[in-house]
């Protein structure tokens, strides 16, 4: 079991809001940020020619003598797709990457299933092993699916993102769990987060032995998905150099990523799973 | 520093080798670590960063490169085996210069003897090497040091300037310029110690110490001379050891001489020499350790004039001294400092054999004085000078009296606690009671020269016992008929080396252990 019920007992109160706007409304279960076609009274709004005329507002007409309809609160069902990286570059550096993913994704999964969401497991490399789930009962299932999930493989982040910007409804929001190494240059990953028009958020799981690796003299180093060898003698400079090519890189993504109106979180993988949630979702709401 | 391992010149191709070698396989091997990393781009930019990855980069990881040059250095440096053997700087000299009455008798149509030695030890003083070193010594009645050896040439050469004949005829002076000399031989081995006197040698207290290292230069004759100045021994690596002779040439006219070495007495290795006038130089033998105690060195004159000096010089042979295992070791270690004695094996192969006895003991309960007897030291002056705080411990067991034996220290009360016997080997019968804890004897500074007077009898012994008293002694003129030994005694002044070789490799070892740890963990590569 990835997650033990004393921490789905922490996760229960976590909330949804969506931040997406609304497009063919239909009435659903979650209440959007905009006014559209809801139940609940949430606004006055000057009438606009094309506005229903059943929502003008006739009290008010004869009050001051001007024209304003009524607005509802949005609701609307979206699915949320959980795309997870469990590629051989998050293995690399031990089993606790892919574990901490695994049930940060099952973490997710279980707070958007019990408020509403559809899930869609979106495992990359790995399209056969897609699953969609659409209600709170299929926890359980959904959580096995996640923990069976297989670990290596090669990442294709950019190409299953440019799938999904173009298979996917647009309603649809994107949470993508990957250290977002690619094979491709920068500008690949950064011109697909500019393709996308969904909602996405970018949860980027460190570790330590990431940030500051703790390597030192004569290396040969192999890259874990290509193969790919260096050699190279490793020092305090060398580290350092590291370091800042690392840091670079990531904040890089994150103004790719704010200037695509996407999020880009990053999440210790040494904390506890409720620090991690709460570095999620602040406040105990979750903002997508 | 001398090297007594392979040559310099085999070191250092072997060590540019080295090098070369260490370089070239730095440069092409180098073991690394496997480490699977999430991905190479990070590491990519560091590596172009610090492009360890090149030649230069290579060469650029000093750590590897310095340890394995070093190390390979140090063993290079142990294998030339270096060591420091002392013969670097100048090597001092007590120049002793006799102005008493006599020095005034005119010698040369417009000088005298004074004036003779002035110049001989002024010329002597230019051409010693060095600035310093040089201890200058005027002989009235008394010693006194003029200059010492930390003082500068200059200060020497001006009290000799000054120097003066005194009206005084005799006294003690030139035995305590020779107590002053071996006293500073004593405290630096390759002192050298020259005379000048035209007084004979034959009647000063010369200590054993001190023969080795002295020369006489009788300024009575010409002032052509020809000297052997005293040699010197060192040990090699390999176990022979090296004579290095010194002459000295004191004249106008350029000298050629053949300097021979004297093996037991026979003439053995010939060098022709040429020396300039007014010229000094050393040369070089190697004999194997068995032969070092039977050498002498002469130098020949090869000019019509000279002296003829074929005839056969005294030997100088270490004296043989039998001493019992058990035998005090204040005694055991008199007799192995001196170099002029041989611990013998057999009492039947000794010249003279010591024994300690321990008789009953006397309640005497409290502390004695030792008495020197004349017929150790006929010498009253010195006599008391060696009896200064010599004493016994309360329970004094004196040796039985024995009418054939010379009795040479005794008890206040005339009890006998050393003895001498006529015989051949000479037996030498000493208390145990003088090498007592109580005792003070064997503790004093004088108990070594009492011992050597003790143990040989020619040495302080009346005058007349001829030459071999005198083996040691340079008197160096070589063209006065009257001089008596034209010869120098190499005696065994052995110097040790101070051995780096082991401390280097020692390094060398803990260099290599710590580059083997570093080189386990990937500290270098």
């Amino acid at each position: 079991m990835l997650l033990d019920e004393h921490e789905l007992y922490g996760l229960a109160p976590l909330r949804l809001r969506l931040l997406m706007r609304p497009r063919r409304q239909s009435p659903a279960d979650f209440s959007s940020r905009d006014k559209g076609l809801g139940l609940e009274f949430a606004d006055y709004q000057l009438f606009q020619p094309g506005d229903d005329i059943r929502h003008v507002d006739w009290t008010h007409f004869h009050k001051d003598g001007r024209l304003v309809v009524r607005k509802y609160d949005q609701h609307e069902t979206v699915a949320i797709h959980l795309m997870m990286d469990l590629s051989a570059s998050m293995a690399c550096l031990g089993e606790d990457k892919p574990r901490v993913v695994k049930r940060l994704c099952a973490a997710l999964a279980f707070c958007l299933l019990h408020n509403g969401a559809k899930v869609v497991l979106h495992p990359v490399g790995h399209p056969s092993l897609r699953r969609r789930f659409s209600a709170a009962t299929q926890w359980e299932t959904c959580q096995g699916a996640i923990e069976a999930l297989p670990v290596g493989g090669v990442l294709t982040l950019v190409d299953e993102v440019r799938q999904f910007c173009y298979a996917s409804s647009r309603r649809d929001h994107l949470i993508v769990l990957s250290d977002f190494l690619t094979d491709h240059e920068d500008a690949g990953l950064a011109s697909c987060l500019g393709d996308l028009s969904h909602r996405a958020v970018l949860i980027h799981p460190t570790c330590a032995a990431e940030v500051e690796p703790a390597l030192e003299g004569g290396l040969t180093l192999v890259e874990a998905e290509s193969a790919g060898t260096a050699s190279l003698t490793v020092d305090r400079q060398v580290i350092a150099a590291y370091q800042q090519a690392y840091r670079q890189y990531y904040d890089g993504l994150r103004q790719d990523a704010e200037r695509c109106a996407c999020r880009y979180l990053e999440v210790a993988c040494d904390d506890p799973l409720h620090r991690q949630m709460e570095s999620l979702a602040p406040n105990g709401v979750l903002n997508l | 520093m001398t090297f007594h391992g392979i040559s310099p010149t085999a070191a250092l191709a072997l060590a540019a080798g080295t090098v070369a070698v260490l370089t070239a396989a730095h440069l092409l091997h180098r073991r690394y670590r496997r480490v699977v990393v999430p991905a190479l781009r990070f590491w990519s930019a560091a590596l172009r960063k610090h492009r360890q990855d090149t030649l230069g980069g290579r060469l650029r990881h000093p750590l590897t490169w310095l340890l394995l040059c070093s190390l390979a250095g140090l063993m290079i440096l142990g294998m030339l085996q270096p060591a420091f053997s002392g013969d670097w700087g100048p090597r001092p000299w007590v120049v002793v210069v006799d102005r008493r009455a006599s020095m005034r008798l005119p010698c040369d149509a417009d000088s005298c003897r004074l004036v003779r030695a002035r110049t001989l030890a002024r010329d002597f003083l230019g051409r010693a090497a060095g600035p310093v070193g040089v201890t200058l010594i005027s002989v009235d009645h008394t010693a006194s040091v003029l200059a010492g050896a930390d003082d500068p040439k200059a200060e020497s050469l001006y009290h000799l300037a000054r120097l003066t004949c005194t009206d005084q005829t005799d006294g003690p002076g030139m035995e305590q310029a020779l107590t002053l000399a071996d006293t500073l031989v004593r405290r630096e081995p390759r002192t050298g110690v020259l005379v000048l006197t035209d007084h004979s040698p034959a009647g000063w207290d010369v200590p054993a110490s001190l023969r080795s290292h002295l020369t006489v230069l009788n300024v009575a004759e010409k002032v052509d001379n020809l000297a052997v100045l005293p040699p010197e021994i060192a040990p090699m690596a390999d176990g022979t050891y090296q004579l290095k002779v010194w002459l000295a040439h004191w004249g106008s006219e350029p000298c050629r001489a053949t300097l021979t070495v004297l093996h037991d007495g026979q003439p053995g290795e010939t060098l022709p020499v040429s020396l300039a006038a007014g010229q000094m130089r050393s040369y070089d033998f190697v004999f194997g350790a068995d032969q070092i105690a039977f050498l002498s060195v002469r130098a020949d004159r090869e000019e019509a004039y000279t002296l003829d000096n074929h005839a056969a010089p005294p030997t100088w042979q270490r004296r043989r001294v039998f001493l019992a295992d058990d035998a005090p070791l204040a005694l055991q270690a008199v007799v192995s400092a001196n170099p002029a004695y041989q611990r013998a094996t057999a009492a039947a192969e000794a010249d003279v054999c010591v024994s300690v006895a321990r008789s009953e003991a006397r309640e005497t309960g409290a502390y004695g004085p030792v008495q020197v007897t004349a017929a150790l030291c006929p010498d009253e002056d010195l006599r008391r000078a060696w009896m200064t705080d010599l004493f016994l411990g309360p329970n004094v067991s004196p040796l039985a009296e024995s009418g054939s034996a010379v009795v040479l220290l005794s008890t206040a009360d005339t009890q006998p606690l050393a003895v001498r016997s006529d015989t051949v080997p000479t037996v030498v019968t000493l208390s145990a009671s003088l090498f007592d804890d109580g005792a003070t004897f064997w503790k004093q500074p004088q108990c070594p020269v009492i011992l050597d007077a003790v143990l040989n009898p020619a040495a302080n012994g009346p005058r007349d016992t001829g030459l071999s008293h005198w083996s040691g002694v340079r008197y160096s003129d070589l063209t006065s008929p009257a001089a008596d030994a034209q010869t120098a005694q190499a005696l065994p002044a052995v110097r040790t080396h101070l051995p780096l070789a082991r401390g280097i490799l020692w390094v060398a070892l803990l260099m290599a252990l710590c580059e083997l740890m570093c080189y386990g963990r990937g500290r270098i590569v």
